[in-house]
Formats: structure tokens, C-alpha cells, sequence
């Protein structure tokens, strides 16, 4: 029993000092990339794409030139949002961090999570 | 050759386990000669080897201060302590042992971070490495001393480099891109792929698929 508590507090103390390789420590909030914001965008300005169970969720968003696009990682392994057409690029994020992107033209982005390739989702930007 | 980041021997979604029995079983279940492994629990080496019968060569990254402790508890909740149950990087060669191990050390802020490699018996030399996770700009560096490392113990032979390089679009100088999916890739000089990359199948066993890319030397030998 001492020594299963012995252990359990030496976890607590290791687990709380610093973050891990891949999985930064949680609630960092900050974005990534010239486009990114730490803060997510004011209600009605933006869209908020989460990143849950290893996918994006919607996988398909419209938004208006202009208007923001928000994903927050809600996974415990990190993520990052790669466009294909070179759009955007964030780095890698971990659990509550996020990345903003705003377009300033219309069209189709299609976008992907480096790691993990079969995550993927577009965003249909509107005049 | 494989490669593959085992996520300090966790699945996604968390098992709540070790999972070290599952993970050799997947490695001694799939074909390779040439196995190129990141994030492994410190302690895994020995026994992957015996699983695949193979030859383990280890080189330790970060978070291996009071490894008794960490491995203690990392053996009981592996999913809480994550990478603090310390890590390492490993080779593991088929057939014939390595005929010589290099390693080279590449940031130690914020994350100890190495390169090391084996040279095969009469065979090319083999390099694997996990880069630093962020910004870009820090592990497109620790690329480029990888590559800088690896080119010093080919002395003009043919070598591979290959691992979690944590960039969708790594370019070690002086190699070519064999294959490769996501920010996992191979390159080598010297050797070229001999067939399209493959994506295993690994379950929820850690967050990097492993993938296959097997190569051939760039002229073929007449026999």
C-alpha cells in the first residue's frame, strides 16, 4: 500500500513537469503560423472546426472572404492543419491549443493533419 | 525498411495498459529488414528484438533522468505519464548485427533530440530520427544536422535516413525522398525506392501508422 502510494505521487510530480515530445501540456491557447490568433474569434465573426478523435469536426465549413476559421484541439495527440494549395500551414498543436486562418479570396481549400492523412476537411470560401 | 513513431506504446483512444506485447507483436508480424522506431519506451529495445529476432540498436532521447521511477510507473499507467516515462529512439536490423552504431546529438533544448545510425553488414548505413516537434524552423535544423551527421559516417557510401521528421515536406541536403506519408518519411542517397510506400495496418496502436518503403541499390547488380 506505502509503495503504491509512493508511486502514485512520484507519477503525479513527474506527469505535472513539462509537456510530452508530440502532446505539448494542455490549455496553452496559443496558435500557430502569421495567420493564427491565440484568442478564438468574437461570436458571429468566425467558425470554430474542433479536432476530435483523430478528425475534423464538420469536415466541411462555408465561410465569407474575410470571415475566420478557428479549429481547436480537443485530442490528446497533436495536430496541425496543412492546406493543399498552400493556404495556410500551421504548425503542430497540441490539446486546447488553436490556429486561425482568414481567407481573402473565394474558392475551395482542402486541408489536411500532417500526422494523421486520413483526417481531412475542406473550406468553401464565399464572396 | 519500416518506419514508425510509437507514441511512447500508447493506443488512441487510450487503452489504460501496457501495451508492450501488443506492439512487438505487430512489429514481428509485419516484413522488414530494417525497422526505424520513435518514441520507444527505454526499456522496450531488448524485447522488441526478441519479438522480431532481431538486432536492437538504442539511442536515448528525453526524460530518462530516474529511470527506475519512470519506468515503474510507466509499466502501471503508461497512459498518465506519457513521454515522461522516457524515451528512445531504435534501430532494428534482421539477419546479420549491425557492424557499428553512431550517434550524434542534435538539440538539447526544449527536448534532447539525436540522430543515430548503424551500418550494415556490407551494407549501407541507416540513420533514424525523430525531429523536434516545433516550430518548423527547429526541426527543419535538426534535419539539416542529421543530414550533415549521416553524410560524415557514409564517407561517400550509400546511406538511408528516415523517421518522424515532424515537417510535411522535410529535404535532408545531398538525399532523395523513397517515400513517406505525413511528416513520417524515408530518403537515402545512393538507393532508390523499389515500390510505391505502404501504409500498415496497426490498430489503435499508437498515432503514426507505420509504413514500408523498400529500396534497391540505384544500379542494380548483373548478375
Amino acid at each position: 500500500m506505502r509503495r503504491t502510494l509512493s508511486i502514485l505521487l512520484a507519477a503525479g510530480l513527474l506527469a505535472a513537469c513539462g509537456g510530452d515530445d508530440d502532446e505539448p501540456a494542455a490549455g496553452g491557447g496559443a496558435g500557430n503560423g502569421a495567420e493564427s490568433g491565440s484568442a478564438p474569434p468574437a461570436e458571429g465573426e468566425g467558425v470554430q472546426v474542433a479536432m476530435e478523435g483523430i478528425a475534423y469536426a464538420p469536415t466541411e465549413v462555408e465561410v465569407r472572404v474575410g470571415q475566420s476559421v478557428t479549429w481547436t484541439n480537443n485530442d490528446e495527440v497533436m495536430h496541425d492543419v496543412i492546406a493543399s494549395g498552400g493556404e495556410f500551414e500551421s504548425e503542430l498543436f497540441g490539446e486546447g491549443e488553436t490556429y486561425s486562418f482568414t481567407p481573402t479570396e473565394p474558392g475551395t481549400i482542402d486541408y489536411v493533419c500532417s500526422i494523421h492523412p486520413n483526417m481531412t476537411a475542406s473550406i468553401t470560401v464565399v464572396e | 525498411m519500416l518506419t514508425w513513431n510509437l507514441f511512447h506504446g500508447r493506443a488512441v483512444p487510450a487503452a489504460g495498459r501496457p501495451l508492450e506485447r501488443e506492439f512487438a507483436a505487430a512489429l514481428a508480424g509485419w516484413d522488414w529488414d530494417v525497422a526505424l522506431l520513435q518514441e520507444v519506451p527505454s526499456w522496450w529495445p531488448p524485447a522488441l528484438a526478441r519479438a522480431c529476432d532481431a538486432h536492437a540498436r538504442f539511442a536515448l532521447t528525453s526524460r530518462n533522468s530516474l529511470a527506475p521511477v519512470r519506468r515503474a510507473i510507466a509499466r502501471r499507467w503508461p497512459d498518465m505519464i506519457k513521454s515522461n516515462g522516457g524515451g528512445a529512439n531504435t534501430i532494428l536490423v534482421r539477419g546479420g548485427a549491425p557492424v557499428e552504431h553512431r550517434e550524434a546529438q542534435l538539440r538539447r533544448r526544449p527536448e534532447r533530440r539525436v540522430v543515430h545510425a548503424v551500418r550494415l553488414a556490407g551494407g549501407p548505413w541507416v540513420a533514424n530520427l525523430h525531429a523536434q516537434v516545433r516550430p518548423h524552423s527547429a526541426a527543419r535544423a535538426d534535419i539539416a544536422a542529421a543530414a550533415t551527421a549521416v553524410h560524415g559516417w557514409r564517407n561517400g557510401g550509400d546511406a538511408v535516413l528516415g523517421g518522424d521528421l515532424n515537417v510535411p515536406d522535410p529535404a535532408p541536403a545531398g538525399f532523395a525522398h523513397l517515400g513517406g506519408r505525413g511528416v513520417d518519411h524515408v530518403f537515402a542517397v545512393g538507393l532508390v525506392a523499389a515500390a510505391p510506400t505502404r501504409v500498415l495496418d496497426r490498430g489503435r496502436l499508437s498515432d503514426h501508422a507505420p509504413i514500408i518503403v523498400e529500396v534497391e541499390p540505384e544500379v542494380p547488380v548483373r548478375a
